[in-house]
């Protein structure tokens, strides 16, 4: 079967990309999950041995797992819908601001070029007794590493922070696609300004508010830099990419490391196929830039 | 029904453009009425200041007597109809007929009820549950017209309407507006760049060109009368020729050739710029004669005939015309077997000739 | 609109417009006044320091972990970037340019790899590495850095290039250019704005990266600035680093930010590319 050149020329000039993205992801996957039914603990090397699911059995059996999948739910709901709301707010402000749009439009990108690991120290620094800011301000001061909630409060914070821009650009450019002649015709037809937003605007932004709401509740899942450097997991702060890289390089145990390991990349993909499936995300052609 | 009445309406923008300059109109109540004009003459800030898009700089808006040049467009009462007929996507027809109506808490009774009854006048019943995506583009004006029908307004407002239409649509459409008017009898403010809709939708129209109003006037009195140069050339097509006559002695020289200087014009003048129509000027055969006081022939070379069906034209070189690459457009009859290189003989009539200040553009009197 | 309001207007988005600027440098504020803190005031409370001292941002620059972490970051993040440039710009021409069956395969393989948990292969990557040597190396670090870059690469600039006047490159054929010419002086540079701002994406994640660095790195030879930072945490309790780990926070910052202030405009282009389309 004759294959005609453009189908090669395009195949040939991809492969460079897909073997790179292949050999790091999927051989490795595929490798995660087959470790995962072995009994494979590095600090006893000799006694590795096969046990099916044995590992699954264990972690969701597991107390410590589903306590890391209900933090990593705390941290994710948290996050997005306080991005979502501030994001909204913010691209509303860059939209319609006319004096300072450049000083707003430049301020908003610093936190996507800090580093997430600075940024977890900042505000670490800020809330930590030892060191911070907080003192003596009223219903602030307290010690907040020194609780559970408040602590999720400070790593909720500093998400929040690194990222809100980020999805108030991805708002951003779904409010640029509400046509103007439209809003103009809604206030010929009366519509308040609220009314023109509910009932107008927002509906229009709805792709892209799924597509933004997709790219952060699958970033937030697998957060990990903030809480290792804010708490290092205590408290039961602990999400699941801490608990699985505790797992793998702290206990070595490679077997159970990559059962849990497996659970989250099935985790991370039944929230796309739901957003993708249940609320019709179209992610394809659409901005990647995630932290 | 109203009417509406702008004073000295000025609307300058923060980078300091003029777009409307001291705009003084009077549009009466159940008129149709249009404002023409090229691109960029001021002609769509107009139309969004009389509905409220925009504030003025200065000037006021009445309608109906009363001043409503600071209230909310969604407070006017007006409807306005779109050049991208601004239907929301996201809404069945139905539910975007229906918009305004919510919006202003119209009980859903009462709703329907107009729904159906726009949908009917505008035969859109068998779209209404349809969305904007699936309808052409003929359809989606008739929605946006819709929608701007069942607020019952007390004017309608329509900005460049067709022009997303191919010609054929326009020309459907452009009759299907003039019915609807005429059955509403709602005044009407329609905003286009094409003369011919303007000449054949208006019972008056201005013309605007810089911000300014040109003229005023039926379409007959805006065509046979132009008050400048501008207005002149801007309605008819094929355009009007426009020819430079300079005074020789007791002769308009122009460069089809010498005629007797009109009396009539002002002392002193002595150039002059010629407007005919291609229309007005006619091929005679070279037995016919003619020639009198008030009708002039020329003898001129044919370089290039537009045979268009219905109607042929030719354009034609003029003898003194000099080094000039100036044509004169002549409307010739279809029948004709007028060929290029030819030589034809053509006449004007004095009582067809229009006369315009080469400086000002405004026209000139002559004595009949 | 009246002269007053207007002037109300013009103050209040002056005032959000600070909001705004507050919001971004809030946390630098913070590691700035930390690191500008004698040893004794650490603990003192105030945003203001009451004294400055530069000590710390000497110790840092006298530190030998440090130039050898900023050495690994630079390098190992450049070399990413150059190839998942390279590799990208291929693959985005092949889609934007040519038919093929698979071109889906090749974006949704990209978009999938977009939403991969890093930690479901970091096992695997752990044990193979040791296995193999690749642990604690460049090369260790670079291989999953080009994996994860690629799908950000490919999307910003396939957006890029399907803006660019392609009929341009014919023109020039038509002209007597070669291909190979029509190529190099028509295209190139054309596309040379979008393939600087992919190459500033993908090196900003690159450098960002804190999961990979910790778990395939364990001393200068490969340790790269996140996880240099977060061991300093580790570590030592007892002299209290915290403004030694400021001041490095803020050097390896500030760059950055200049950067990607630079172009500033170029990267909201980039990263909302495609999305405006889609």
């Amino acid at each position: 079967m004759r294959v005609p050149r453009e189908h090669r020329l395009g195949w040939l000039l991809c492969a460079p990309a897909l073997v790179s993205m292949a050999a790091v992801t999927a051989y490795p996957l595929l490798e995660a999950v087959r470790l995962s039914l072995y009994r494979y603990d590095l600090r006893f090397p000799g006694t590795r041995s096969f046990v099916g699911l044995q590992n699954y059995v264990t972690v969701l059996g597991s107390a410590v797992w589903w306590q890391s999948v209900v933090n990593t739910a705390i941290i994710t709901v948290a996050s997005v819908s306080l991005e979502l709301v501030l994001g909204l707010a913010l691209a509303l402000t860059m939209h319609r601001i006319i004096f300072g749009r450049r000083t707003v439009r430049t301020a908003v990108l610093v936190p996507y070029g800090v580093i997430t690991v600075v940024a977890a120290l900042a505000w670490r620094f800020a809330f930590d007794p030892t060191t911070g800011f907080v003192q003596g301000m009223g219903v602030l001061d307290r010690a907040w590493f020194d609780h559970r909630w408040s602590a999720f409060a400070v790593i909720v914070a500093t998400e929040v922070w690194k990222t809100t821009p980020f999805m108030a650009l991805l708002l951003l450019a779904g409010l640029a696609l509400v046509p103007a002649d439209l809003l103009r015709a809604a206030r010929v037809d009366g519509a308040s300004a609220t009314q023109r937003f509910f009932r107008v605007t927002l509906p229009l932004m709805k792709p892209a508010v799924i597509v933004a709401l997709l790219f952060r509740t699958v970033d937030a899942i697998r957060v990990f830099d903030t809480v290792f450097v804010e708490t290092r997991g205590a408290l039961g702060t602990e999400p699941v990419s801490l608990l699985g890289y505790d797992t793998l390089l702290r206990s070595l145990n490679l077997g159970l490391g990559s059962a849990v390991s497996v659970l989250v990349f099935v985790l991370v993909l039944s929230v796309a196929v739901v957003f993708i499936r249940a609320l019709g995300a179209t992610p394809a052609g659409v901005g990647a830039g995630t932290r | 029904m109203a009417g509406i009445r702008l004073e000295g309406l000025t609307k300058r923008f923060d980078d300091g453009t003029v777009a409307v300059r001291d705009v003084d109109l009077e549009i009466e109540d159940g008129e149709f009425f249009v404002l023409v004009g090229p691109s960029g003459c001021g002609k769509s800030t107009l139309l969004n200041l009389i509905v409220g898009l925009e504030s003025p700089t200065r000037g006021e808006v009445f309608v109906d007597g009363e001043r409503v040049t600071r209230r909310d467009p969604g407070k006017r009462n007006m409807a306005m109809v779109f050049q991208s007929y601004a239907i929301y996507p996201h809404l069945s027809v139905r539910e975007n007929l229906a918009f305004p109506l919510r919006v202003a808490g119209v009980p859903p009774v009462e709703r329907d009820h107009r729904v159906v009854e726009a949908a009917r006048a505008l035969e859109l019943e068998e779209l209404l549950d349809r969305r904007p995506a699936t309808l052409s583009g003929g359809q989606r004006q008739r929605v946006s017209m819709g929608r701007a029908m069942v607020r019952d307004p007390v004017a309608f407002l329509l900005d460049e309407p067709l022009s997303n239409l191919d010609a054929r649509l326009r020309g459907q459409m452009r009759t299907e507006i003039a019915r609807l008017h005429r059955r509403l009898e709602t005044t009407t403010v329609y905003v286009t760049h094409d003369q011919t809709e303007a000449l054949t939708l208006a019972d008056r129209l201005a013309i605007l060109d810089g911000g300014e109003i040109q003229q005023v006037g039926t379409p007959r009195e805006v065509y046979r009368a132009p008050a400048n140069r501008f207005v002149a050339g801007f309605l008819g097509a094929p355009p009007m020729n426009f020819l430079r006559g300079t005074r020789d002695g007791m002769d308009l020289v122009l460069p089809l050739g010498p005629m007797p200087w009109p009396s009539g014009l002002p002392d002193g003048t002595v150039t002059v710029d010629v407007g005919v129509r291609p229309e007005d000027v006619r091929e005679v055969g070279p037995t016919e004669g003619r020639a009198d006081d008030d009708v002039f022939r020329f003898r001129a070379r044919v370089e290039l005939v537009e045979w268009l069906g219905s109607e042929s034209y030719a354009h034609v070189e003029m003898p003194r015309g000099g080094d000039s690459a100036q044509r004169l457009v002549v409307r010739l009859s279809p029948g004709g077997d007028v060929a290029e290189d030819d030589d034809i003989d053509i006449e004007l009539a004095r009582s067809r000739l229009h006369f315009f200040d080469p400086g000002t553009g405004i026209r000139l009197r002559v004595d009949a | 609109m009246s002269a007053s309001r207007s002037r109300l207007d013009r103050v209040f988005q002056s005032a959000t417009a600070l909001v705004v600027v507050v919001y971004a440098l809030l946390p630098l504020g913070w590691l700035l006044s930390i690191s500008l803190k004698a040893p004794g005031d650490l603990s003192d409370g105030r945003l203001v320091p009451g004294r400055i001292t530069l000590e710390h941002y000497r110790a840092v620059f006298a530190d030998p972990h440090f130039p050898a972490a900023l050495r690994n970051s630079l390098g190992i993040a450049g070399i990413a970037t150059t190839l998942a440039i390279v590799f990208g710009s291929l693959a985005a021409y092949a889609l934007v340019r040519l038919r093929f069956p698979g071109r889906s395969l090749v974006m949704g393989g990209a978009l999938s790899i977009a939403m991969f948990p890093p930690i479901a292969v970091i096992g695997p990557l752990f044990d193979l590495w040791r296995r193999v040597g690749l642990f604690d190396t460049w090369t260790g670090l670079v291989l999953p850095y080009l994996s994860f870059t690629l799908p950000l690469a490919i999307w910003t600039l396939s957006a890029f290039f399907r803006d660019l006047p392609w009929e341009l490159e014919r023109a020039a054929r038509v002209d007597g250019a070669t291909r190979l010419q029509a190529f190099r002086h028509v295209i190139v540079p054309l596309a040379a704005p979008g393939v600087a701002t992919a190459a500033i994406l993908v090196f900003v994640f690159a450098w960002n990266d804190f999961l990979f660095a910790m778990s395939l790195t364990s001393t200068d030879h490969a340790r790269t600035v996140p996880a240099a930072l977060a061991f300093f945490t580790g570590a030592s309790r007892f002299e209290e680093p915290t403004s030694s780990i400021a001041a490095a926070s803020l050097v390896v910052t500030v760059p950055v930010v200049l950067v990607v202030l630079l172009f500033q405009r170029r990267i909201v282009a980039g990263l909302t590319a495609g999305a405006v389309k889609g």
